[in-house]
């Protein structure tokens, strides 16, 4: 037990570490035990065979190495680095960059045509060539304007329901013609005969009033009070 | 010229007090002849650390090579709380640690790698040692030399580390816990593991021979 506690002191009492009191104990441990006295002795001689180990030295001096290295270093990459073959240090980054360039080509080729698809239907329908056919050109055209309504006094629906009917205006502003497009047949005569009376002020295209086609959904909506 | 001046006033520096701090000033001025003063003060101790812990001469070569490149990038985070030995016996084991990392991840022995560094090498490399008391005591170094080396490479290497700090290139326990960033009991008590791992590895009959 003591041999175990003194075994566990010699390396600070080596050291010195040691307070003096149990420095004493130790030391007179190490004199009285026969076991723990050739322990100290051989570690002593293991670790001084140890200190005494020639010094080594590089067979050849370091400094030119590493003073190389360095300038290398402080000089930055130079050209032959910057431009090496990449593929050689990244074999993946061709078909990378291929892929990309690829990619980037069809976006921008996508990007054009749809830029240049309406362009081109607009073009299709120029009014040289008839604008009355077209309600694409209503992208620069003045909208007819209604002057009188005759539908208030006319249009009295008996029962909830809705017509969907085409007109044309014609350029002098008047309503040349009514068709029913979806809607109770029985119920649309008055409509539109009240149709057929209203007056426009006529669409203008560049100043020049045209014949446009209008769309309009009539609908009636009866709102009831709930039952009581 | 100027480089002439340059480093004679670096030598200069190894004469007087404060020289390591006006050493390191001179580095982190980009003075080149001061670095190579600095790299030639330490290369044994950087060579010979490596040496021992990796048991390979041409690694250690490379590794002290790599030790003073991170030198010359770190001198700038270099603080001065601790000597510039110091810090340079950390990034020796840290290279160290790593280098060995790269062999165990690449499947070679390291055992064999410290066995590698025989008793002949030994020789080659010491420092003005030669076999002055004739062939038979320098077979007997030479074998000497061999069983200590045998017994090294038993150790753990952060053991061998901490022996050979401490008994080969005298280091004190607080530099010793400076260099591998442990606390200063930790470095005693794994002192201690270490020495009676090495005196059992060594053998009993070796009582304090010189090699």
């Amino acid at each position: 037990m003591i041999c175990d506690s003194v075994r566990e002191k010699l390396s600070p009492y080596l050291d010195g570490d040691l307070e003096a009191g149990q420095a004493r104990h130790v030391s007179a441990h190490l004199e009285a035990c026969g076991g723990c006295g050739s322990h100290w002795r051989s570690l002593r001689g293991a670790l001084e065979t140890l200190r005494a180990l020639p010094v080594l030295s590089p067979p050849d001096s370091l400094v030119p190495r590493v003073m190389t290295r360095v300038e290398v270093e402080s000089r930055g990459p130079g050209l032959a680095l910057l431009f090496r073959p990449a593929w050689k240090a990244r074999p993946m980054i061709v078909p990378s960059l291929v892929s990309a360039v690829l990619v980037f080509v069809c976006a921008l080729a996508g990007a054009i045509l749809l830029d240049s698809a309406p362009r081109r239907v607009q073009d299709r329908f120029t009014l040289d060539r008839g604008i009355d056919e077209s309600p694409l050109v209503l992208l620069e055209l003045d909208a007819p304007r209604l002057q009188a309504q005759a539908l208030a006094d006319d249009f009295v629906p008996s029962r909830e329901d809705s017509h969907f009917f085409e007109t044309v205006v014609a350029r002098d502003g008047r309503v040349a013609e009514v068709t029913l497009l979806e809607g109770r047949a029985a119920d649309a005569g008055r409509l539109m005969n009240a149709l057929l009376r209203e007056r426009f002020e006529p669409a203008c295209y560049r100043g020049r009033p045209v014949a446009v086609n209008v769309y309009r959904l009539i609908s009636r909506l009866d709102v009831h009070a709930p039952e009581t | 010229m100027a480089s002439d001046v340059a480093l004679s006033s670096a030598k200069a520096l190894e004469a007087t007090p404060g020289a390591e701090d006006a050493l390191v000033a001179l580095c982190r001025e980009g003075d080149s002849d001061a670095f190579a003063q600095l790299v030639a003060q330490h290369e044994g101790m950087v060579f010979g650390l490596a040496a021992r812990l990796l048991g390979d001469v041409e690694e250690a070569k490379d590794v002290a090579q790599d030790v003073f490149i991170q030198v010359y990038r770190a001198l700038g985070r270099f603080e001065g709380r601790s000597r510039l030995k110091t810090w340079i016996y950390r990034i020796v084991l840290n290279q160290c640690r790593n280098r060995r990392r790269f062999w165990s991840r690449h499947a070679r022995r390291a055992s064999c790698s410290l066995e590698a560094l025989t008793a002949a090498e030994e020789a080659r490399l010491a420092a003005g040692r030669e076999d002055a008391d004739g062939p038979f005591a320098g077979v007997a170094r030479r074998e000497r030399v061999a069983r200590v080396h045998q017994a090294l490479a038993r150790l753990r290497f952060e053991q061998r580390a901490i022996l050979l700090l401490r008994e080969q290139d005298g280091l004190s326990c607080d530099e010793i816990a400076v260099a591998l960033g442990i606390a200063e009991g930790t470095v005693k008590s794994r002192l201690a593991r270490a020495r009676e791992a090495f005196r059992q590895a060594l053998g009993p009959n070796i009582e304090g021979e010189m090699p």
